[in-house]
This record gives structure tokens, C-alpha cells and sequence, in this order.
């Protein structure tokens, strides 16, 4: 199955992209001579392939691939660290609420059942500019913590019918522990859901940490990421219009290729 | 009735847990009383800021006063303007519901045609490519788009403006961007549904009988598919906020989310305690309407037992 899934065409290219990535992340700064936060306005708005400006440079002269490869950090970091959170406390959470008869998992499902129809994202802009917007930690909290419900909701509803398989009664019977029953025999069967959403997951947060950029409330002002590149292109659409297009190709190319592998990988988990 | 009461006791649960988060964390953060007198004020200055605004009382007492005020709709004026915070809320509400409205609008006239049409057959170069754009368009971030189209039909063509809120012009690009991310899910929805129907006992009768496609597709397929499609619908309205906040902010759109991205940068805290109630309120009216529609719609969700449907 493995096989199917990574040779078809949508998953081709993701893996191309993340190959892309991880290229830049390694060889990039063998590649861009320049540093992200290197003002020379003698080269303001310098057009792409000039002076050793691949995509050119921004409003004060820095370096646009520079820029773009520093927000790639950023942006996949905050993604996977915000992802890994949210699904460690989500399926937590999701599988011992469909063990639990008790308060817990009474309490559980109606705080999932809630969120479901809560916009996080509002929450989390009006979390993240009150707690203090200008660091990466409080950006991946606030995504993690906000988001987890998406993981419980279907560890809850899988784990409960898992919970009812004869294999899981017969551990139980044996006396196994909670933990480890959820671990050992409830846990495996949900991976194939579970990582399904972790692809989704991953590319709804790289979209939240860039809009929450482009607003001013993620990343700090001048700290290069794709959402404040974006947001700094506005003034300069006419001029340079490069300052645009790098951070929206990125950006495009990274969320829609994990979309299309995230399909892929449903239609053949489905 | 028990029905009634669960639905309050819901409603009043969202509410207590929502505002008592946002209290503790907008008092936890940082001190107000300087974003309010200015980074020059003197310590007397500041000292008679936080008399004035409550700010030298204790945690939970600032919390009892918030919540005796809540109960009465007062969430205190806005730190900006003076003005009261609840009032300036509601004033950007009507735009964003304009924009709301409009997207939905485009999103159901662009989305119920071609859903119908992809679920008529399999197959075929069109629907091939109509699906190829479907899948991209699905991922794609809807903020990013609406900044392309902005460089595209307002820098480069000058067609439309780029920003503002006067006339239908200026309605064109938001519009679009908005419906941008509601379409294609609504679309595969009615298309899977349509397909399901098109396989149905009903559809084999109905074409048994001699009805030609015209009255299979609109007659027989196509109200079962919208049912379906009709929790697509108000699910994407209560999350078509998520949406607003960037794309107001984009366009200038003086609506609740571009209020709430300004109100976050100034420390407003009233304005963004109001802007989450009314949000939540709004969300919650509108998975309640969702419900009551197809319950009415859809007689097989009457009845004891049926009702809700729940999650697992």
C-alpha cells in the first residue's frame, strides 16, 4: 500500500517539495550569500538575477531568497512543533475520554463538541496579541493548544468503536492497564486516520503561522517570515512585484502540495 | 423541551468558559495601564489610570465585576476611543454579515451547478480537469489568493480597487476571495451526495418509469444532495469568521474581523472581549439554526431518538 500511495502523481509532488525544502534548509546558506536582516538600500528593489540576487531584494535592499529561506525555518517549525503538539495532547486526551465513563469523558466530549464549531483561529489572534506576540514559542503554543481538538475528536469517536473490538476486550480481560492497552492495542489501529490529519494538520498550520504574520501578531516586526514578507510587499506591488510572488509561491507550493498528499493518503486509508 | 434545555445549558457553558478564559489572560499579560497613559507617563499618572480602570484590585475581583457587568451586556468602554466597546462591535457587525452573505451567495450559485454537473457521470477531459482544479484549490490558502487577485485586477489591470467598502466594485474582490475557500468543499459535497443519489433505488425507479434527466437531476437527485449539503452550508458559515479576519484586514473592510486585528494590536482588551462574545454567540446561532433547517428540511431527523445525531 505504501508503494501506491508515494508513486501516484500528488504524492510525487509533495515529496519533490519537501526534498525541495529540506535542500534549502541544508545547502541555503551556501547558496544565498546574503544575510536576512542586511539593509543596503543602494540595492533597493533590485531585480531578480542582479547582483547575485536570485529573487531579488525588498524595500531596504535585503536579500528576497535570503528572506524567504530564514521564513522557511520559521514556517516549518512552527508547523511541525505546533502540529506535534496538538496531536500528542489531542489523541491523549481522545483516547482516554473514550475509555473513560467518568467525568473526564463526559467533560471531553463536550469540550470537543464545542470546539468544533469554535473558530480557533479568532481565539488564538486574540490569545497570541494579549500574551505578547513577539516570540516563536508563544506562536507554536497557542496554535498547539488551540487546535488539539481536531486530534481528540477522532481519537474519541475511532478509540470508542476500537474499544469494542474482541482483541481490546480480551487485553482488558487480562488485566491490562489503561495506559497500555490504549497504547498497545488501540493506538496502532488509528494510525491510518490519525496520520491523515497530521498532513492536513501540518498545512493548516503553516497557512495560520503566515496569516498570523501578515497580520503583525506572529512573527516580530523585521523578523524575516513568509507572512510578514507578504505583508510588506503590499506597498509594492506595482515596483516589485517579486516581493509578492517568492513568499506566495512558497507558501502556495508547500500548502497545496501537502493537500494533495493528504488526499492521496485518504482516498488510500479510506 | 429537554431538547430546549440542553441547548441553554450548552449555550451558557460556551459563554462562562469562553469569557473566564479570555479575562485570566488578557489581566496575565501585560499591564495595561501603560499601553492606556502612554510609555511617557509619569508613576502618579499611571497609578491613576489603574484607580480609574479597576486595574489596582485584586484578580478575582476584577473577575466578579467583569462578570456582574457581563450580565448586563456592559464590557466597559474601548481603550482606544472611549466609545462602549459592546456598541462599536455591533456597528462593524452588518458589514461583515454583508460580506458573509455575498460570499455565500456566490459560493452556493458557483458551487450547486457544478456539483450537480460533476455528479451526473464519471469520467471525461472536462470533469478530469474541473477535479485536478478542485484538488489544488482546496489547499490553496485563501489569503494568499486574495493578495494575487489584488495585484492582478487592482495594481496591474486597475480594473477593481484595491481596498474600501463603497460601491459594487469594491465588493468584487473580497467577495471572490472569501467564496474562494468555501467552494470547493461545498462542491465536492454535492457531488459525492449527487453521485450516491444518481446509484439510489429511487433514481433507477424514476428513470424506470420514463422521467427524462432534466426531472431526474432536479426532481430526484438534487434535493437529496443539497440536504446533505445543507450542514456544509452552516458549518461554513461559522467558519467563514476565520476567513474575515485576514481577508477584511486585506481589503480595509471596516467589518468585526479587521476590527479584531486592530483592536489585538492596540491592547483594546474591552473591544476584543465583545468581539469574541458576539462571535461565539454568532457561531452558536448559527449551528443551532443549521440543525433546526434540516431537521425541518429532512423528516427522517424527527422523531425520539433521531434527533442531533451527536458525535459518536
Amino acid at each position: 500500500m505504501a508503494e501506491r500511495i508515494l508513486t501516484s502523481g500528488k504524492s510525487l509532488l509533495f515529496l519533490i517539495v519537501l526534498g525541495l525544502c529540506l535542500l534549502a534548509l541544508l545547502a541555503g546558506p551556501y547558496l544565498v550569500a546574503f544575510d536576512p536582516g542586511l539593509i543596503n538600500l543602494s540595492r533597493r528593489f533590485a531585480a531578480p538575477f542582479t547582483d547575485g540576487h536570485w529573487l531579488g531584494a525588498d524595500q531596504l535592499g535585503r536579500d528576497v531568497a535570503a528572506r524567504l529561506l530564514a521564513g522557511l525555518y520559521r514556517s516549518l517549525g512552527t508547523a511541525l512543533a505546533a502540529t506535534a503538539i496538538a496531536f500528542c495532547i489531542g489523541t491523549a486526551l481522545g483516547l482516554l475520554a473514550a475509555r473513560s465513563t467518568s467525568l473526564l469523558g463526559a467533560f471531553m466530549r463536550q469540550l470537543t463538541s464545542f470546539t468544533q464549531s469554535f473558530p480557533v483561529f479568532v481565539l488564538a489572534v486574540s490569545v497570541i496579541a494579549i500574551v505578547g506576540s513577539n516570540g516563536f514559542w508563544s506562536v507554536v503554543l497557542t496554535l498547539g493548544l488551540a487546535t488539539w481538538p481536531v486530534f481528540a475528536r477522532v481519537a474519541y469517536a475511532e478509540g470508542r468503536s476500537l474499544l469494542k473490538r474482541e482483541y481490546v476486550l480480551a487485553a482488558e480481560m487480562m488485566q491490562m492497564g489503561t495506559a497500555r492497552l490504549l497504547l498497545r492495542h488501540v493506538l496502532p489501529g488509528l494510525v491510518p486516520s490519525l496520520s491523515v490529519l497530521v498532513v492536513f494538520h501540518f498545512a493548516d498550520m503553516i497557512i495560520a503561522e503566515s496569516a498570523l504574520s501578515f497580520l503583525g501578531i506572529g512573527a516580530p516586526l523585521g523578523a524575516p517570515s513568509w507572512g510578514g514578507m507578504l505583508n510588506e510587499s503590499r506597498a509594492y506591488m506595482l515596483v516589485a512585484p517579486w516581493m509578492l510572488l517568492a513568499p506566495a509561491g512558497a507558501i502556495i507550493l508547500l500548502v497545496v502540495s501537502a493537500h494533495l498528499f493528504g488526499q492521496k493518503l485518504r482516498e488510500a486509508t479510506a | 423541551m429537554v431538547r430546549l434545555l440542553t441547548w441553554v445549558r450548552d449555550f451558557a457553558f460556551l459563554l462562562v468558559a469562553t469569557m473566564t478564559v479570555l479575562f485570566f489572560l488578557v489581566r496575565l499579560a501585560g499591564d495595561p495601564a501603560i499601553m492606556l497613559a502612554g510609555p511617557d507617563a509619569t508613576p502618579a499618572q499611571l497609578d491613576a489610570v489603574r484607580h480609574a480602570y479597576g486595574f489596582d484590585r485584586g484578580l478575582f475581583e476584577q473577575y466578579l465585576i467583569f462578570a456582574l457587568h457581563l450580565l448586563r451586556l456592559d464590557f466597559g468602554a474601548s481603550l482606544v476611543d472611549g466609545t462602549p466597546a459592546l456598541a462599536k462591535v455591533l456597528e462593524t457587525f452588518p458589514a461583515s454579515l454583508y460580506l458573509a452573505v455575498m460570499a455565500m451567495g456566490l459560493n452556493l450559485a458557483v458551487s450547486i451547478p457544478v456539483g450537480a454537473w460533476l455528479g451526473q457521470a464519471q469520467g471525461g477531459a472536462a470533469r478530469r480537469v474541473a477535479h485536478g482544479i478542485l484538488s489544488v484549490m482546496q489547499g490553496f490558502p485563501g489569503f494568499v489568493l486574495a493578495l494575487l487577485l489584488v495585484n492582478v485586477f487592482a495594481v496591474g489591470l486597475e480594473w477593481l480597487p484595491a481596498v474600501g467598502y463603497a460601491g459594487p466594485a469594491s465588493w468584487v474582490l473580497p467577495v471572490i476571495s472569501v467564496a474562494s475557500f468555501l467552494a470547493p468543499k461545498l462542491i465536492r459535497v454535492i457531488e459525492a451526495n449527487a453521485t450516491a443519489a444518481y446509484r439510489s433505488h429511487y433514481v433507477r425507479t424514476a428513470v424506470a418509469i420514463g422521467a427524462g434527466p432534466r426531472t431526474i437531476l432536479w426532481r430526484h437527485v438534487m434535493p437529496n444532495a443539497l440536504l446533505g449539503a445543507a450542514a456544509v452550508v452552516g458549518a461554513e458559515f461559522a467558519f467563514m469568521v476565520t476567513g474575515l479576519v485576514v481577508i477584511e484586514t486585506i481589503f480595509a473592510w471596516p467589518g468585526i474581523g479587521w476590527l479584531l486585528v486592530r483592536s489585538t494590536l492596540n491592547l483594546d482588551f474591552p473591544v476584543v472581549q465583545a468581539i469574541v462574545f458576539i462571535i461565539v454567540i454568532a457561531v452558536f446561532l448559527t449551528n443551532a439554526a443549521t440543525e433546526a433547517v434540516q431537521v425541518r428540511l429532512d423528516p427522517r431527523l424527527r422523531g425520539p431518538g433521531a434527533a442531533g445525531g451527536g458525535h459518536g
